[in-house]
């Protein structure tokens, strides 16, 4: 393990004042990535020129003595479905090979509008449907804290980038937890903000409304600055929303109210797993917290729902690629659009997007809708009175992020227990609740996460909390 | 949206081959035959799993909504023609080039 580096903050003071060359700290970096992601394949593009332009400039204006944005010469790796002008956006996918999308997303305009450097575009599991970045169509990711292991997914190229400390800081999405499983599988901190509070504009879309933009770190302070850099009402965006005013933290978890919830230590929680993690919620004890177990309703309907939900978004969504006027388009000669289409989508979609888009549209089809689509939507309903109902009682409410240890490569699941595993990530989507996994240690040699809810808007809260046991445990070291 | 059936399904209806080849159909995807088998196979316990929401009842929820406050004005702005252009897979100047209707 690598010494733990400085703080964003620490970073940004030392490039303002000159004490740290943006651009020499950039080249270096840039030219120690292809060494470490040899064999960990985080980044699907490294943006070289891009960044060293972009240190440069602003090693030239500290030397004028210009204000620099509070992420000053700060690298951020980009999950391959965000878009950033002149870089290619995959999203891990054949079908959008050589895609390079004319503008930029509003999360990267907010970034670079405070002198962050976005570094390249990371490895991700196709369109973000999976939780172990195997189903990319450009290859695994490994995990850093073990080669042979997956780093979850499906942002696990930024979790991982930030893991190995070839990235200090990183974007992701999460739709059933895809920041929240690879934060926990790489022992870093992942982070879903409350729906709506982080544009989707230039985010390519699985299902609209479950998604949105994570952040990881290895820093709660550093986590707390990029969402702030990022979040925040955006015209182009309609689900967007605009927060109540912004709270600031307290200071001290003493007298707060923490719920362990039974239902996220199901059957198939791994026992070390559950150890850990009831271990590491007693640091909140220990800080003065009243800790207890509580009980969620409704919750055995919450993986269910949210399948047929986003399979169903999905299917709609990945209906515009065509091979007309946008990606890979395999269809030579005069073949009928019909079948062009089919041939396209065919040889260009991996086998889970297939299995997702067939039954997102069974679950919307005439005589099915009800059966299906319906009753997941009132099962939404349901798990947000739920929550509401929790909260009352609770300021933050607990649990494993995930059930289990990462799973090796290759590892043989059929499609359901593969989904499975999101069981304890998937209710923080369908309620739009805010959710972080934190670090909270490691059993036979790898990372379990905990993960921590609040309420909507309840972002300083997690905050609070993950600062608290940061100062309690220290911040966890890059895997070097 | 699909037309509303007069009394709402009690119980989840299983799949067929015939139901995966028209939805291969409906998704413009082409399946082998071997392919067809085994994701009926996979849909079928899906699906069975899928059958836990029938115990569920109350208000549909449609998650967020949008509301005419969301909305943008209807104006032409800038747009960057030449930037969208450039990704299209096969053209003849500003006209895209697209497979045979008929």
């Amino acid at each position: 393990m690598a010494e733990i580096s400085p703080s964003v903050a620490e970073l940004v003071r030392r490039v303002a004042s000159q004490e740290v060359s943006c651009e020499e700290k950039t080249i270096h970096r840039l030219a120690r990535i292809p060494r470490i992601d040899r064999d960990i394949h985080a980044f699907l593009h490294l943006a070289t020129d891009r960044a060293t332009k972009k240190a440069r400039e602003i090693d030239r204006r500290a030397k004028k003595g210009e204000r620099l944005g509070r992420l000053a010469g700060v690298a951020i790796a980009v999950k391959d479905n965000i878009c950033v002008s002149a870089m290619p956006a995959t999203c891990g996918s054949k079908i959008l090979e050589g895609f390079v999308p004319p503008y930029d997303a509003t999360v990267i305009q907010r970034i670079e509008a405070e002198d962050g450097i976005v570094l390249g575009k990371t490895n991700m599991d196709e369109f973000a449907m999976g939780n172990t970045t195997q189903a990319s169509a450009f290859g695994p990711t490994k995990n850093p804290w073990n080669l042979e292991r997956v780093p979850g997914g499906s942002s696990g190229g930024s979790a991982a980038a930030v893991s190995a400390g070839m990235s200090t800081l990183a974007l992701g999405t999460d739709t059933g937890g895809s920041v929240r499983c690879p934060a926990s599988f790489c022992s870093v901190l992942g982070l879903k903000p409350t729906y709506g509070t982080v544009s989707r504009y230039g985010v390519i879309p699985y299902a609209n409304s479950l998604e949105q933009v994570g952040q990881f770190a290895r820093r709660v302070s550093d986590l707390a600055l990029l969402y702030d850099v990022v979040s925040g009402h955006d015209p182009r965006d309609s689900t967007s929303v605009t927060s109540p005013k912004a709270r600031k933290s307290s200071g001290g978890f003493k007298g707060k109210r923490v719920g362990i919830v039974t239902e996220f230590f199901g059957e198939g929680t791994k026992d070390g797993v559950r150890r850990k993690v009831l271990d590491a919620s007693e640091k909140f004890r220990e800080m003065g917290a009243k800790v207890e177990e509580t009980h969620v309703e409704s919750m055995e309907y919450a993986l269910a729902a949210y399948y047929v939900i986003a399979m169903a978004e999905a299917s709609s969504n990945l209906s515009r690629y065509d091979g007309v006027r946008y990606g890979a388009s395999t269809e030579k000669g005069t073949a009928d659009w019909n079948a062009a289409f089919a041939k396209t989508r065919t040889e260009c979609f991996g086998p889970e997007v297939k299995r997702r888009i067939l039954l997102g549209s069974y679950v919307l089809s005439a005589g099915y809708y009800e059966a299906y689509y319906l009753k997941a939507q009132s099962a939404r309903g349901l798990l947000r009175r739920a929550f509401e109902k929790a909260f009352k009682s609770y300021d933050i409410l607990l649990g494993p992020t995930m059930p289990v240890l990462p799973p090796r490569i290759g590892e043989k699941v059929t499609p359901l227990e593969d989904y499975m595993i999101d069981i304890n990530t998937v209710p923080a989507n369908l309620v739009g609740l805010p959710a972080l996994s934190i670090p909270a240690g490691f059993v036979e040699g790898l990372p379990v996460g905990m993960q921590l809810m609040a309420p909507h808007f309840g972002e300083h809260l997690l905050f609070e909390a993950a600062q608290s046991y940061e100062d309690a445990v220290g911040v966890p070291g890059a895997k070097e | 949206m699909p037309p509303r059936t007069k009394k709402a399904e009690r119980q989840s209806p299983t799949m067929s081959l015939e139901s995966v080849r028209r939805l291969a159909g409906l998704s413009r995807l082409n399946l082998t035959a071997s392919e067809e088998e085994r994701l009926l196979s996979e849909f079928s316990s899906i699906l069975e799993y899928f059958k836990v929401l029938d115990r569920s009842a109350g208000p549909a929820e449609d998650g967020p909504t949008v509301t005419p406050a969301n909305l943008r004005r209807d104006e032409v702005g800038p747009s960057d023609g030449d930037g969208v252009m450039k990704g299209v897979p096969r053209r003849k100047g500003r006209l895209v080039r697209a497979p045979r209707v008929f």
